[in-house]
């Protein structure tokens, strides 16, 4: 007799044989990954610290612009002057995006907006360098001079909570989220690809003329799930090559425990949905009657990307906290807390318990679901009916 | 031994089965007829566990017929399905795998049902390369591959040129002679009447006969009787007075009358009537056809 055991493996094995090196998980898989490479390249490009350009028109005081010069080089910030003839031909200038601001006669700053860090950032050199002008014109010599504001020493500033790289931490939150949202919903549609194909063709009939469906239903989840874990990891891959390649700020924060807890999130995530998925599938048996079918599974999936896409970026509040520990969308968000190290042990705990269970529990709703659905490939079932359905 | 014992089954208010009772006996072959609808594919989806009847049991070897036992029976389906893009060398080792057979074995056991159905040279192809009737072949090899001692075939001829009707014929016949028991279903009542041994009758969910293909041609009561006689002198219609006279024909100074015995015993008042009345030129009597037996039984 076949054992359970053998027949799980053996449709597992078919389904990885059937997939791994078919077109489109490679095509599919390439396109994701050059996405991703590309969003590094688009953001390292378009994304990185603009030069601040300054058009001078008229006299300045004599010592703001190497003030302003090494100013920036402490705060790390390029800077480009311009000498204008006129006003008119900075503001001309500011309007075509040329430049950020002009400083007129080393009095009017001219910028489109008010922007309140230029001006500080602008302004402070400007009034340090009157400030020379002046005590030079009060007759202090330049030793006097230099010597006094020496000693004017800036304050030191104390963090309460030191965080020098939020952005960086923010950024790959928000990465995560993407990456595993990529990664489920793919294998989730895989699952519903197979299921379907199966039914659509008939050749369900034909399998469970020999093995249970349950074994099937096994057999398929486990054999998606090995390539779900190939696209994954192919998928954090080519992020790390990604950041290495563009020098994003993004690569130092990444560590192996990072890595690790994402594919756990991955597998507790595809668990849950795929199942769903595979469930949702067995009630059509044509691809025109799946988006229907998979209405409910989408919905949930999709909210639950959205919200923790847009709690991302607030990682404290007790919102995303509490969003986070959902069963639905602790495998989007909990990987990215992890990252930014803003999860408590106790969340990450809760969440895994509570996302494991609600995961068998799935499992078995669906299976009871894809058992009794399955061979029914005359019409699409309501998820009601095929839950009522008897078994056979 | 295969036995289906009061296998009843009705989809809410439509009744598919209501008391199907029969056997497959081992190096029998079983043709399986019926009109359309008349509880031939949920009897054998019933055998292989697709679907739960609501009453009466099927069991092999004495024993309840279960997943276990499903290994060695072999199926083809009435909705005909496999995986379009798998090679069908592939495809055939992976349903003999299902089946619990070795995956050096099947490799073994793929070869050869796939040389016996032409298809040798198309190991490597995958299904969707092949024309409709070579897919049906892959769908037998799958059916066979395993060497099933039972085989469940619905409507295995359907599709088929006649060059694999033939290849079919010999390879159900071999396998009853190996030892298996086969079920077949058919509309292609001759087919069935030259190659089977046994036959199973079904109409409106009830099993109407069952039997040897000459026992079933016998049961019915009346047979048919067809008598020539030249110059005739009296009435035909006379001659045979006191038996079913169907028709009789007159051309060329002869006289045709076909008519229904009872029994075999009316033999003799037929033959007598046609020496009174004329010369007997021939007289033909033989049981209906299955053909003939099937439109009474499923009337």
């Amino acid at each position: 007799m076949i054992t359970s055991k053998a027949a799980i493996s053996l449709v597992a094995r078919r389904e990885i044989r059937a997939r791994l090196f078919s077109k489109p998980f490679i095509i599919g898989l390439g396109v994701t990954s050059s996405l991703i490479v590309l969003a590094f390249v688009l953001a390292s490009v378009f994304g990185g610290d603009d030069p601040t350009r300054l058009g001078l028109v008229g006299e300045q005081p004599a010592a703001a612009q190497a003030i302003l010069e090494q100013q920036a080089e402490l705060e790390d910030r390029e800077l480009v002057f311009e000498d204008l003839a006129s006003a008119a031909a900075g503001q001309e200038a500011i309007e075509n995006g040329d430049l950020d601001a002009v400083v007129i006669d080393g009095t009017t700053l001219m910028m489109k907006r008010e922007d309140v860090g230029l001006l500080s950032f602008v302004s402070a050199a400007w009034q340090q360098g009157q400030l020379l002008e002046g005590l030079g014109d009060a007759g202090l010599s330049d030793s006097d001079i230099s010597s006094t504001l020496g000693q004017a020493i800036p304050l030191t500033v104390q963090e309460l909570e030191p965080d020098d790289d939020r952005e960086t931490k923010d950024r790959i939150a928000f990465v995560s989220v993407v990456l595993l949202f990529l990664a489920i919903q793919v294998a989730g549609a895989y699952i519903m690809m197979g299921v379907l194909e199966e039914k659509s063709n008939k050749v369900v009939e034909l399998i469970l003329s020999s093995i249970k469906a349950r074994h099937l239903l096994i057999g398929k989840i486990l054999g998606i799930g090995v390539l779900g874990l190939v696209q994954m990891l192919v998928l954090v891959g080519s992020t790390i090559a990604a950041a290495a390649l563009t020098g994003s700020s993004v690569l130092p924060s990444l560590s192996v425990s990072m890595v690790v807890w994402g594919i756990v999130w991955f597998l507790l995530g595809y668990l849950l949905y795929g199942s769903m998925f595979a469930a949702g599938a067995s009630l059509v048996s044509r691809q025109e009657d799946a988006q229907g079918a998979l209405a409910p599974v989408s919905v949930v999936i999709m909210l639950s990307y959205f919200g923790s896409a847009f709690s991302a970026s607030d990682p404290d509040s007790t919102f995303t906290r509490v969003l986070s520990v959902l069963p639905p969308v602790a495998p989007f968000a909990m990987p990215g807390r992890l990252a930014t190290g803003s999860a408590t042990t106790f969340d990450v705990g809760l969440a895994f318990v509570l996302t494991a269970l609600t995961a068998a529990v799935v499992i078995l709703l669906a299976e009871r679901i894809y058992v009794r659905s399955v061979l029914h490939t005359d019409r699409p079932l309501t998820w009601r009916e095929a839950w009522r359905l008897e078994s056979s | 031994m295969l036995e289906i014992s009061q296998l009843a089954k009705s989809y809410g208010d439509i009744v598919a089965l209501t008391d199907a009772t029969f056997t497959v006996e081992p190096e029998r072959l079983v043709g399986f007829v019926g009109p359309n609808g008349a509880g031939k594919s949920t009897t054998m989806r019933s055998i292989f566990g697709l679907v739960a009847p609501d009453h009466g049991t099927i069991s092999w070897k004495g024993k309840p017929a279960e997943h276990a036992s499903r290994r060695q029976f072999g199926y083809l389906p009435e909705q005909r399905g496999l995986y379009p893009k798998m090679k069908i060398g592939d495809q055939v080792s992976y349903f003999a795998q299902l089946k619990g057979v070795s995956p050096r074995e099947a490799q073994t056991k793929t070869s050869t049902i796939l040389e016996m159905l032409d298809l040798g040279d198309r190991v490597s192809d995958p299904l969707e390369a092949l024309s409709h009737g070579n897919q049906q072949r892959v769908q037998l090899a799958v059916a066979l591959v395993h060497e099933p001692e039972l085989l469940i075939l619905d409507e295995p001829f359907n599709g088929l040129d006649p060059v694999a009707v033939s290849v079919l014929r010999d390879v159900l016949r071999q396998r009853a002679t190996e030892g298996a028991a086969v079920l077949f279903s058919s509309h292609q009542l001759d087919l069935v009447e030259q190659l089977c041994d046994d036959v199973v009758v079904i109409a409106r969910g009830e099993i109407q006969a069952t039997g040897t293909v000459r026992d079933v041609r016998r049961s019915t009561g009346t047979q048919l009787a067809v008598v020539e006689i030249e110059h005739p002198e009296t009435d035909v219609s006379d001659a045979f007075a006191g038996l079913a006279i169907i028709d009789v024909e007159h051309a060329d100074g002869r006289s045709i009358a076909r008519l229904e015995l009872q029994s075999t015993s009316e033999l003799g008042a037929v033959v007598a009537g046609a020496r009174n009345c004329g010369q007997l030129v021939s007289l033909n009597y033989q049981p209906p056809s299955l053909t003939d037996i099937f439109k009474e039984l499923v009337r």
